[in-house]
């Protein structure tokens, strides 16, 4: 208490005092991860192995859960109107104090370690990850014909189950507006730590084991032939609401 | 019978608590000494104005200190409580923001005030749980205010877990009769004000009104109000006891200009006074009626008060800017229609010599309307985030209890029992609700007295904030793919504040009074109102540490100086982290003068000068430290009364109000959702002077 009393006493002879301040920020860089990739197996038996994996994002916020109650959801500005949220992530309730504003693809194979930008942060302890999925466009340095142009994810692999490998392709379009809310994050930042954080997919949720590629049936294609997972399939709705829920995304903290 | 009515004055004295009966209606002390008759048969009866005190923070600010104010408001004589931070984030006629001993009460979530007993924190209010709006009551018809800084009284009811301001309505006998006065001001102020008040009536009876115009010190202030408040006694029997009928009306428009960015401001794109809209604004309208009837027996004292309320509240502002909708703008648009109706009552029996014995009953039913919407730059809806019907009822059980044991020694005590009942209606979600929630507050005190000019002051007592009715129909969160648009706070229960105080007071003749205070308040369950989302966020448990020192000399009749320090470490338990908004260093130093030069006149001047340290804000952040002071002085003669006041003596450019979200304005700069410092200007030097004749 006693520094209480020594701040006060120049006050008196201030009668318009600057003072007061921001809150310290710092700047972090954030990379692609894709140490999430790998073989998953679904429910219906289906071993995935991924050999692209592209998504389309925006604006990733940072979020410190603060004082907030920790059994309680909620998050501070959340009146916002007409948005579709995905899945709201156990992370999910804090206020954003971070950022790195723009437009990315996110390729987590071809280009694992790439580095999207430098974050601005402020000063504490952060719980969750924000972010925008958007359709992908020319903008983005994508190349006529390329698969991704367009759509939100672009997947490309093999589902092996038994003797039978199916190969497949998923072009995957969220909904427009939606946003992933609650991705795992957990880091301080500020204090003369410097972490790189790394945003990673994984193909298998690490909670409960669920593969990525949980309900969806390779199956439906004819033998012999690679299946196309298209906007308007059944099987598209399946792995489009999965991949954009927060339990198969994941950012990590890397102290340099 | 000189017992009789001796007994009488005790049984009042120590049973009334500071904000339920006006000190005019106290009979006699009890104490009375009888005094030797002279040779004409007087007699000299020393009467009390007010209840003993039950701690070291509690404040009488009575009409000494009121008539060397300056004001432009009655939220500007609340200034004068120690320890009290007064903030206007918006424009007059908007409720202002305050700040009591580590807490932010936001509008009045944790700080209690009453009206002649009348409770005037507005529950559930669609802009902040406890709203409080003091504009129906002219700054000329209040007599005194009583401060209670901590839950210490069983008659403190819902929102006092910080502490309870009492008003007391009344004009003194020094100002009685008819005065009509104009003022005008640097701003483009124009007020014009009426006080009647007979001669020959006591001071509870008057009649006030005003109406203001002020165009206001910056961008879209401008302010347009109208009120009026009387009272009257209409029965005054010794058996039947007395009744007096209190009435108020009032209506305000005014702009809402809300924060600028405090990188705009140095960046040079806005000024500290200007705005970033200029169509945002509010208007409020009241209407109360209210019956008091107090009746004293030989051992009994009975104060029995009912009334109704109408209220109005519209509410157009924009905290953010571009930042959710940056199509639209993020306008939200706040109304509210309420019918409130109450009660209370308070019997105090005394039992024996030194035992009192106080029972009493509250009772409130609102039925109001409430919506929030978004709207745009035309003020078209966009969209409903709020549509409740609510009827609440609000009641209370208390029991309490005076004991004087020994001479140097008193216990007061006792316990209350709140119950909350909520029957809403959500018509944008079609859902509805009900529910009920209670709390038991016991209070207890000791004081000790030493020595005459000594008091020790020893006290816990616990607070209460209900919840806001929107908590019955909440969503339940965790739903896949459910918009997380609506208020969401978890299961509605009461906030509990445990606080105990330690304090000595000390009187040195009648030159001088010191009081030192020590006080620690815990809560379990916080919770904060955030006035961007506009919900109330749970937060982890909190304890405030802090102590109040209060001087007072008089060293000449004439001359008051005053001088008070509020110390307080607020923080939450768990993190060690500072809880955004309370401040930790809160001074003020006052001279008043009041000095009559018989026939030639009456000069009344008051210096209030107020120190504030620097205040942790959000994230981090941290508000500057100020120091503001305010100057009146005033001359009364015969049927002539002038005064000058100057508003922001030092010429400082402050900032009254500061805050750290997120906000984006510049339609061609980048959005960013990071928070950083906004802040609401304070008024800058200013002037008004007024002239009014009395009758």
């Amino acid at each position: 208490m006693k520094h209480l009393f020594l701040r006060f006493v120049p006050i008196l002879a201030l009668t318009a005092c600057d003072g007061g301040g921001e809150a310290g920020r710092v700047s972090v860089p954030v990379a692609v991860d894709g140490s999430g990739i790998g073989e998953s197996t679904s429910e219906l038996g289906w071993t995935v192995t991924l050999t692209a994996a592209r998504v389309a994002i925006a604006d990733l916020e940072l979020t410190v859960e603060g004082e907030a109650h920790a059994s309680l959801l909620r998050t501070v500005g959340d009146w916002l109107v007409g948005t579709a949220w995905a899945h709201p992530g156990h992370q999910a309730g804090g206020e954003v104090t971070g950022e790195l504003p723009g437009d990315f693809v996110l390729d987590f194979v071809g280009g694992a370690g790439a580095v999207l930008g430098e974050a601005t942060a402020l000063e504490g302890a952060y719980h969750g990850a924000n972010f925008a999925f958007r359709r992908a466009t020319a903008a983005d340095g994508l190349a006529a014909g390329d698969p991704l142009l367009g759509h939100t994810a672009w997947l490309e692999g093999t589902a092996t189950k038994g003797d039978v490998t199916v190969p497949f392709t998923a072009a995957l379009d969220a909904p427009d507006g939606t946003r992933l809310v609650g991705a795992e994050l957990e880091v301080t930042i500020g204090g003369g730590g410097a972490p790189t954080l790394r945003l990673a997919l994984l193909t298998t949720d690490p909670e409960e084991g669920d593969s990525l590629f949980q309900k969806v049936d390779f199956g439906a294609a004819a033998p012999g032939t690679a299946l196309d997972i298209r906007p308007g399939d059944s099987l598209h709705n399946v792995l489009q609401r999965t991949l954009v829920t927060h339990d198969h995304w994941r950012v990590t903290a890397e102290e340099d | 019978m000189r017992a009789a009515v001796a007994v009488l004055c005790a049984l009042v004295c120590a049973s009334a608590t500071a904000e339920e009966l006006p000190p005019a209606e106290l009979p006699p002390d009890a104490d009375v000494a009888p005094v030797e008759l002279d040779d004409e048969g007087y007699e000299t009866v020393i009467q009390a104005d007010r209840a003993p005190a039950v701690s070291a923070s509690e404040h009488h600010i009575g009409p000494r200190v009121l008539e060397t104010t300056p004001r432009r408001t009655t939220e500007d004589l609340l200034r004068r409580a120690p320890g009290l931070l007064v903030v206007q984030h918006g424009n007059e006629g908007k409720g202002h923001q305050l700040f009591l001993r580590g807490f932010d009460a936001a509008h009045g979530a944790d700080v209690e005030v009453t009206v002649d007993g009348l409770p005037v924190n507005e529950w559930s209010n669609v802009h902040g749980n406890g709203y409080i709006d003091l504009a129906f009551v002219p700054p000329e018809a209040v007599l005194s205010i009583d401060v209670t800084e901590a839950p210490l009284r069983v008659g403190q009811g819902p929102f006092a877990t910080a502490g309870t301001l009492a008003l007391h309505l009344g004009v003194p006998e020094s100002q009685r009769g008819v005065r009509v006065a104009y003022e005008a001001g640097s701003t483009n102020r124009h007020r014009v004000s009426v006080v009647a008040a007979p001669r020959d009536a006591d001071e509870g009876t008057f009649f006030v009104a005003e109406g203001l115009w002020d165009a206001g010190f910056g961008a879209n202030r401008t302010t347009a109000r109208g009120a009026a408040l009387g009272r009257v006694r209409v029965l005054d029997d010794p058996d039947a006891g007395a009744l007096d009928v209190l009435a108020s009306v009032m209506s305000a428009r005014f702009g809402l200009p809300g924060a600028v960015r405090v990188d705009d401001v140095e960046a040079g794109r806005i000024d500290l006074l200007g705005a970033y809209l200029d169509d945002t604004g509010g208007a409020s309208a009241r209407a109360v009626l209210a019956l008091v009837h107090r009746w004293a027996g030989a051992r009994d004292l009975v104060d029995t008060r009912a009334w109704v309320q109408l209220r109005e509240l519209d509410l157009l502002e924009s905290y953010t800017g571009l930042l959710d909708d940056p199509v639209h703008g993020d306008r939200r648009h706040q109304q509210e229609s309420a019918v409130t109706g109450g009660a209370r009552l308070r019997w105090t029996r005394r039992l024996h010599p030194t035992l009192d014995l106080t029972v009493g009953a509250d009772w409130l039913t609102t039925r109001l309307a409430q919506r929030e919407r978004h709207v745009d730059a035309d003020h078209r809806p966009l969209s409903t985030t709020r549509d409740l019907g609510l009827v609440q009822t609000a009641a209370a059980l208390l029991l309490g209890a005076r004991w004087e044991p020994l001479e140097w020694l008193a216990l007061d005590g006792g316990l209350r029992a709140d119950l909350f009942h909520f029957d809403a209606t959500d018509h944008a979600e079609g859902r509805a609700g009900d529910d009920t929630v209670a709390a038991v507050s016991p209070r207890v005190t000791a004081t000790f007295l030493p020595h005459v000019d000594w008091a020790v002051h020893a006290g816990w007592g616990r607070g209460l904030r209900p919840p806001e009715g929107r908590a019955v129909t909440h969503v339940d969160a965790g739903s896949a793919d459910r918009e997380l648009d609506r208020y969401r706070g978890g299961e509605p229960q009461v906030t509990v504040s445990d606080t105990v105080e330690v304090g000595v007071t000390w009187r040195w003749d009648l030159y001088l009074e010191m009081s030192l205070a020590a006080f620690a308040t815990f809560i379990e369950r916080e919770s904060i109102f955030d006035h961007v989302s506009g919900v109330n966020l749970e937060v982890n448990p909190t304890r405030r540490l802090g102590g109040d020192l209060s001087i007072h000399a008089m060293p000449a009749p004439w001359l008051d100086l005053r001088g008070t320090l509020t110390v307080v470490d607020a923080r939450f338990t768990g993190s060690g982290a500072p809880i955004p908004g309370a401040p930790t260093l809160l001074g003020t130093v006052e001279a008043m003068v009041r000095h009559s030069f018989g026939a030639s006149g009456d000069l009344r001047a008051g210096l209030h000068v107020m120190a504030l340290g620097e205040r942790p804000l959000a994230h981090g952040a941290t508000a500057a430290p100020l120091a503001i002071g305010d100057l009146l002085v005033g001359y009364r003669w015969e049927w002539l009364d002038a005064s000058v006041s100057v508003d922001n003596l030092f010429a400082s450019d402050w900032r009254e109000g500061e805050y750290h979200f997120a906000s984006h304005w510049d339609r061609d700069a980048p959005r960013s959702a990071l928070p950083v410092l906004h802040a609401v200007a304070g008024p800058p030097i200013g002037v008004r002077g007024s002239v009014g004749v009395r009758f």
